[in-house]
């Protein structure tokens, strides 16, 4: 049942996604309208195809890289749809939906039975640990989404071809003020991600704290959107080195998400774990 | 890209941190409390953070050897690039990342006072500061981990009963328990499809003979704590001190279809009742390629030199398996268990959460109390 609905949102991102491209090439209200319809409904079928997938497999399911890529595209979406309430952006959209796009159609193409839990991942802090790390990896999206507008718009400006294109992207100022409030939100969550993971890990390995590759990496991930922020704060960096900031930032992100997992190893693998 | 940020940080031109330097003049110290340093040490902490990640930390010489080689492997130790996280220049990093946070938090702290006592609402600065101090908290923390912290391991036997643990060093050293732990029973509990479910050691406490807890389960992620010590389940074996292969033996020529029930523990030795033949039990493996559990058997008998077999359960089954004048079936093996254990002691834990939640409170109380000052509260709506 669960892979019913992830179909739909599949087709429902895919249209999304084309209807916010024509928008953004074209700029026809009608087609703004229809990626945000699109991509609301996707999103609604989303949330059932989790729904569904928790009540199936009898946990939260975001254990293996199907669900933890479907989970990721759908905390990106949910975001991107506050946003969208809040800033009444659209045109953000067309550089955001094909991110999630990508994403499930990735997920799509990876094994999606579901398996029974490990010993070792059998605790309530399982949703919690990753509910909050995706959370603060889905805002750092955003800001990466923010920082490569804000780059293709300066660069419009500066080159001053201020034709339709530029006019329908956001203006500099709003650009780095999303930059700044995903940074004031994404990164108490990916600090609040790293200590549930730390007692987490005091209780499942009995260290809070043991340099494995996932662990180092979101660290770094920390350290990196920690110096954003005291260049932000302190010596008020902003605009175009803070949106360059932001992407290298969501680099680090995504290399702990992924890089980590298909290209290190460590615990976060969990098969060494019982020999 | 690392590298080309940490340069535009220092050929960036703040004025208002010039114009305060040039006030200060050259004031002892000031190197320390500056932001200047502060960034340019967390893009190199986090710079040098993924050294670690790409080579393997701690493992062991041989796997070094098989990765490296040998002359590669002794300048990667010679560098400390095998325990990079302990080795004195990355703590050494982070020794000046903390002499620089806690010089600007002691910088700050008469601009706050005055701030906080004149209740100007200082508090996202205070925000700021309570987040400051509690990554000092949680660096502490680790500090004392370090310092009066261990971890151990240990292995215990079904029915038996431990009073001392191996610690994680590369000597192992013994270390003596001021109490006993008898290991009740291990048991794998496993899902409909046969993968494993759960780990359960039943463990009892004891002060000399009296029993403090009794048969309490110990499970992976529900740790316990006894005195000062934490208790975590690990792993687990079958024991092959007390595991015992049960066997049915048949004499080919003749003698009754009855099999005779041999039991012997392994490296023993045993006459077959009623012959001159003798049988030993060398080994155990649970899964031989696709053909599943099997013993390592040894037959000696009379007038011929000793011959070694496998005798699989599944192909022995009811039927037998033949060997010199014999017929064998491997029956079953009576497993003992032996669970293996994590002993940790950690006087930091406390101060590492305690640090963590105010961490979070400190950033919660920033972010959100920051923004109005900074912009016209009348554009929302």
């Amino acid at each position: 049942m669960n892979i019913l609905f992830f179909k739909i949102t599949l087709a429902l991102y895919l249209g999304g996604t084309i209807a916010y491209l024509i928008y953004l090439l074209s700029s026809q209200e009608r087609a703004a309208w229809a990626g945000r319809l699109l991509l609301g409904l996707g999103f609604v079928s989303h949330c059932l195809t989790l729904v569904m997938r928790y009540i199936e497999a009898g946990h939260t399911p975001v254990v293996n890289l199907h669900e933890s890529l479907s989970f990721f595209a759908w905390a990106i979406v949910g975001f991107f749809l506050l946003l969208r309430y809040r800033y009444r952006m659209d045109v953000l959209g067309a550089f955001i939906s094909p991110l999630a796009l990508l994403l499930v159609i990735w997920a799509a193409t990876l094994p999606k039975e579901i398996l029974p839990l490990p010993p070792s991942l059998r605790s309530y802090w399982l949703p919690i640990h990753v509910t909050f790390a995706f959370l603060g990896d889905a805002i750092f999206a955003l800001a990466f989404c923010a920082g490569v507008t804000y780059l293709i718009q300066e660069r419009l400006v500066k080159s001053k071809r201020i034709g339709p294109l530029s006019q329908r992207l956001p203006s500099l100022e709003v650009l780095d003020e999303i930059n700044y409030r995903s940074l004031t939100i994404g990164f108490p969550l990916l600090t609040v991600g790293i200590i549930t993971g730390a007692i987490w890990a005091e209780y499942a390995w009995g260290s809070y704290w043991s340099w494995d590759p996932k662990e180092t990496w979101s660290l770094i991930t920390w350290l990196l959107y920690a110096a954003l922020l005291h260049q932000r704060l302190t010596v008020g960096w902003r605009g175009k080195k803070a949106a360059i900031m932001a992407i290298v930032g969501f680099g680090a992100v995504l290399f702990t998400f992924l890089g980590v997992n298909l290209l290190l190893e460590g615990l976060h693998s969990y098969d060494g774990w019982f020999r | 890209m690392i590298w080309k940020l940490s340069i535009n940080i220092y050929s960036y031109k703040d004025l208002r941190v010039k114009k305060e330097e040039k006030k200060r003049g050259k004031e002892r110290g000031s190197f320390f409390y500056s932001l200047k340093l502060t960034i340019p040490l967390l893009i190199l902490l986090a710079a040098l953070s993924v050294i670690g990640t790409l080579i393997p930390q701690n493992a062991s010489e041989h796997q070094y050897l098989q990765l490296y080689g040998k002359e590669t492997y002794s300048l990667l130790k010679g560098l400390g690039l095998l325990n990079m996280y302990h080795s004195w220049w990355f703590v050494g990093v982070l020794v000046l990342l903390t002499i620089n946070l806690i010089a600007c938090s002691l910088k700050r702290l008469p601009a706050l006072w005055r701030q906080v006592r004149e209740a100007k609402g200082g508090y996202a600065r205070l925000g700021t500061y309570l987040t400051h101090l509690s990554v000092l908290l949680i660096l502490s923390g680790g500090l004392i981990g370090a310092v009066w912290g261990f971890k151990g391991y240990v292995e215990i036997e079904e029915g038996e009963t431990a009073d001392r643990i191996f610690l994680n060093n590369p000597q192992r050293a013994r270390m003596p328990l001021e109490f006993k732990v008898r290991c009740d029973a291990f048991r794998v509990d496993f899902y409909p499809d046969g993968s494993p479910r759960e780990y359960v050691s039943t463990l009892t406490f004891m002060e000399g003979e009296e029993v403090v807890l009794d048969h309490v389960p110990l499970r992976v992620n529900h740790p316990i704590t006894y005195r000062d010590l934490t208790f975590y389940q690990a792993s687990y074996g079958i024991s092959d001190r007390s595991s015992r292969a049960i066997l049915g033996v048949t004499k080919k020529a003749g003698g009754g279809k009855n099999p005779i029930t041999v039991k012997l523990g392994k490296g023993e030795i045993k006459p077959i009742p009623g012959t001159q033949a003798q049988i030993g039990f060398m080994k155990y493996q649970a899964k031989i390629h696709d053909l599943g559990e099997a013993v390592l058997l040894v037959l000696f008998a009379p007038r011929s030199s000793p011959e070694s077999f496998w005798l699989f359960k599944r192909l022995s089954g009811v039927e037998g398996w033949q060997m010199g004048d014999f017929t064998f079936i491997f029956k079953d093996l009576e497993k003992r268990y032996y669970t293996g254990i994590q002993v940790t002691h950690d006087p930091g834990v406390s101060v590492v959460w305690v640090g963590c939640s105010l961490l979070v409170i400190g950033m919660v109380i920033t972010f959100t109390l920051r923004r109005p000052q900074k912009r016209q509260p009348s554009q929302e709506t």
